[in-house]
C-alpha cells in the first residue's frame, strides 16, 4: 500500500483513535491529524499516540489530507461529510466507519460533485470492544478482523482498491458488499447478537449472579454503551426485524426439537460444527 | 512451490523472503495462519529451482515444498490446506453452509423472472440465477433476451435482495454482465475458452466455472488456474455432469468430483443436478446426494411452468417441487452435520 501523506480523522473515539494509533504504529500515514469537538480531547488523543496534531476546525483539519475518515457516531456522519467536502483536495479518499450503510452511503454519494475529484468509499471495520472513547482505543483493534467495504455503482474502483489496501495494511481482511447487503449482513451478525444479549440479561433476571463463563461470553456485548447501539438499531430497523424473525424461527425449531432427541442432537451438532469452523477461520485471520 | 514460514519467524525475515522471490521475477501469494505463514510462489519453474536452495537456508523458513500438480493457485496446499471463501454479495460460498442458487434456465419475461425469484427466495434460496445469453445446440433455438434479461435480473435483485449470477460467453458479454450481475458464470461449453477465462480473471466479480461435459477434473482445475493466474481469486467450481455411454440421463452427474475436488483444491464446489440428469424427477434425489457428498452448494433451475419453458423445460423444477426439495435437503444436511 502506498503510504498516505496526511490522514485526517474526524472524531477520535474508540474507532478513530484506534485507527490513528494503527496508522502511526504501522507507518501507513506520514501525519495523522485528529478533528475533535472539544479542545481538551486533542491533548488526550495526542498523549495516547492516536494523532500527531489536532484541531477543532474540520476545514483546517482536512486541508491537504489524502485520507479522511469520518469516525463519528452514525447520526453525525452526514453533517461531518457536509462540513469537510468543500475543503477536500482532488484525489482525496473519503471514507466513514458507520455500522449502518445504505442511507449514509447514498446521501454522501449525492453530495459529491464528480469534478471535485474526491473519492468516497463507505467502510465498516467489524472491530470494537465494550469500551468507549479514546480511553478504550488500541492499535491492534483491527488485526484479524473483517473490514466491510461498501461501494455503489458510482464508487470509483481506484478508491475501493485503496480502502481495501488500507484494510489489509491494518491487518484486517476486506470484504466488498453493496450497502444494502451490508445492512442485511450486520443485522444478522452484529445487531441481532446485541439484542439477543440484552434479551438474555432480561430473561435471566435475579439469577444472573449465578452465571458462569458461557453466560458472560454470550452477553458480553450487552455491556456496551447504549446510546450508540440504540441509534444503530433504529437506523437498521427493517433489516433487524427480518433478522429477529429468522432468530425466532430457529428458536421455535430448537424448542420443537427438545421433545425429539435425535432432531435436537442434529441441530446442535450442525451448530457446533459451524461454530468450530468459524472459530478456525477467525483463527486463520489471526484472532487466536 | 510454497515456502512455509515457521512459528516464531519475524516480519523482517518474511519481508526478506518475499523480496528474494520477487527479485527473481516470481509472484507471491501469502496465506497467513496463526503460527505459520504459507507463501505461494508462481512463475518460471527454472527460476524457482535456482531459488529453492537459497530460500531453504533463509532465516525463519521452515520448509520449501514443490507442488507437483500442474495447477498451483487452485491447489489445496497453496491455501495452507484450508477452504477459501468466495463472497457473492453478502453470501459466502465455502463457509460451511450449503448455499442454494436457484432460478429459471432463461429469463423469458419480467413476470416469469420476478415470480420465480420471489418463490425461490421464500423457499430458502440464497442466490438467484437466470440466463440472459443462452448457448444452445441449435442456432434456431431461443438464444436469450440478452441485456433486457440482465435488467430484469437486476430488478429481481432489488425486489428480493438475492445476489444474481448469470452466464457470459465472450468478452463483450462479460463486460455487460459485470454491469448488472454479482457473479459471472462460465458455462460448460466455454470451460476451455482460454481467452474468456483470462478476461474473467481480470474482472473483480466472482466467477462460477462449470465443468465441461468432456473435461477431466484436472482440466477443470487448470481452467480455474487460468482465472486465478490473472488475479481473480474468487472462483466457485460447478460439477454439472459428464458425457458417458449412458443415454437414459442427459449427462452422468459425476458426484465423485465433489470429494475429489474438495481434496485437491481450496475452492468451493457446487453441483448442478438439473443439467447433470436432464430430468426434473431426478433432481431432488441427486441434490440430496450432492449435499451428502459434501458439496458447498447447489445450482437448481426453477420455472413457474416448466412445460412452457423456452429452454431446458424437462429438467426444471416447479416452485412447489423446489420448496419440497429444500425441505428434504434440510434433513440430509442435518444428517451430515450441516445446514442449508
Amino acid at each position: 500500500m502506498t503510504v498516505f501523506q496526511r490522514a485526517t480523522l474526524i472524531g477520535v473515539g474508540l474507532i478513530g483513535g484506534s485507527l490513528g494509533m494503527a496508522l502511526r504504529a504501522r507507518g501507513l500515514a506520514r501525519e495523522v491529524v485528529g478533528v475533535t469537538r472539544a479542545e481538551a480531547r486533542i491533548s488526550q488523543a495526542r498523549s495516547s499516540g492516536a494523532i500527531d496534531r489536532g484541531t477543532t476546525d474540520p476545514a483546517a483539519g482536512v486541508d491537504g489530507a489524502d485520507l479522511v475518515v469520518l469516525a463519528v457516531p452514525p447520526d453525525q456522519i452526514l453533517p461531518a461529510a457536509r462540513q469537510v467536502l468543500p475543503h477536500l483536495r482532488p484525489g482525496a479518499l473519503l471514507t466513514d466507519v458507520a455500522s449502518v450503510k445504505a442511507g449514509i452511503v447514498r446521501a454522501i454519494d449525492a453530495l459529491i460533485r464528480p469534478e471535485s475529484g474526491v473519492m468516497f468509499v463507505g467502510g465498516h471495520p467489524m472491530a470494537g470492544n465494550e469500551g468507549q472513547g479514546i480511553a478504550a482505543a488500541e492499535p491492534g483493534l483491527f488485526e484479524g478482523t473483517v473490514y466491510l467495504v461498501t461501494p455503489t455503482p458510482r464508487t470509483p474502483r481506484a478508491g475501493v482498491d485503496r480502502l481495501a489496501g488500507l484494510a489489509r495494511a491494518l491487518g484486517a481482511v476486506p470484504i466488498e458488499m453493496a450497502p444494502d447487503e451490508h445492512d442485511r449482513t450486520v443485522a444478522l451478525v452484529s445487531h441481532l447478537p446485541y439484542l439477543v444479549a440484552a434479551a438474555l440479561m432480561g430473561a435471566t433476571g435475579s439469577v444472573a449472579p449465578a452465571a458462569g463463563p458461557s453466560f458472560l461470553g454470550a452477553t458480553r456485548v450487552a455491556g456496551s454503551p447504549v446510546a450508540l447501539w440504540a441509534q444503530i438499531c433504529r437506523l437498521n430497523r427493517e433489516q433487524i426485524q427480518q433478522a429477529l424473525q429468522a432468530f425466532r424461527n430457529e428458536l421455535a425449531r430448537l424448542e420443537a426439537a427438545i421433545g425429539d432427541e435425535d432432531g435436537l442432537d442434529a441441530l446442535l451438532e450442525a451448530a457446533r460444527r459451524a461454530r468450530r469452523r468459524l472459530g478456525a477461520m477467525q483463527k486463520d485471520l489471526g484472532q487466536g | 512451490m510454497i515456502v512455509v514460514m515457521g512459528p516464531g519467524h519475524t516480519r523482517p525475515q518474511l519481508d526478506a523472503v518475499i523480496k528474494i522471490i520477487e527479485e527473481g521475477g516470481l509472484r507471491v501469494q501469502i496465506n497467513e495462519g496463526v503460527e505459520r505463514i504459507v507463501i505461494g510462489v508462481v512463475g518460471d519453474s527454472h527460476t524457482k529451482e535456482v531459488l529453492r536452495e537459497h530460500l531453504e537456508a533463509m532465516a525463519g523458513v521452515e520448509s520449501v515444498v514443490r507442488i507437483l500438480q500442474p495447477y498451483k493457485l487452485v491447489s489445496r496446499e497453496f491455501q495452507g490446506g484450508r477452504d477459501s471463501i468466495v463472497w457473492v454479495g453478502n453470501v459466502a460460498f465455502g463457509g460451511g453452509r450449503v448455499v442454494v442458487i436457484a432460478g429459471p434456465c432463461s429469463v423469458e419475461t419480467r413476470e416469469q423472472a420476478l415470480e420465480t425469484a420471489r418463490a425461490v427466495k421464500a423457499a430458502g434460496a440464497q442466490v438467484l440465477r437466470g440466463g440472459a445469453f443462452k448457448p444452445r445446440t441449435s442456432p434456431y433455438s431461443f438464444l436469450g433476451l440478452e441485456e433486457e434479461a440482465l435488467k430484469i435480473l437486476s430488478e429481481a435483485r432489488e425486489v428480493t435482495g438475492l445476489p444474481v449470477v448469470t452466464e457470459a460467453m465472450d468478452a463483450r458479454q462479460l463486460e455487460m454482465v459485470t454491469k448488472y450481475a454479482d457473479m459471472v458464470q462460465i458455462g460448460a461449453r466455454n470451460m476451455q475458452n482460454y481467452t474468456l477465462l483470462r478476461e474473467a480473471g481480470r474482472v473483480k466479480h466472482p466467477v462460477m466455472l462449470k465443468r465441461g461435459p468432456g473435461a477431466t477434473i484436472e482440466e477443470l482445475l487448470l481452467a480455474a488456474e487460468y482465472i486465478m493466474a490473472e488475479g481473480n481469486p474468487n472462483v466457485v467450481l460447478c460439477e454439472r455432469g459428464i458425457r458417458t455411454f449412458e443415454t437414459f440421463t442427459r449427462f452422468t452427474l459425476d458426484l465423485n468430483a465433489v470429494p475429489v475436488l474438495k481434496r485437491l483444491t481450496h475452492l468451493p464446489v457446487i453441483v448442478d443436478p438439473c443439467h447433470g440428469t436432464g430430468k426434473w424427477e431426478l433432481v431432488t434425489p441427486m441434490a440430496r446426494a450432492s449435499v451428502a457428498a459434501g458439496a458447498d452448494g447447489l445450482l437448481i433451475e426453477v420455472h413457474p411452468e416448466p412445460a412452457k419453458a423456452l429452454s431446458d423445460g424437462p429438467q426444471q423444477l416447479t416452485p412447489e417441487n423446489f420448496a419440497a426439495m429444500m425441505q428434504e435437503l434440510d434433513a440430509v444436511a442435518l444428517a451430515v452435520g450441516r445446514r442449508v
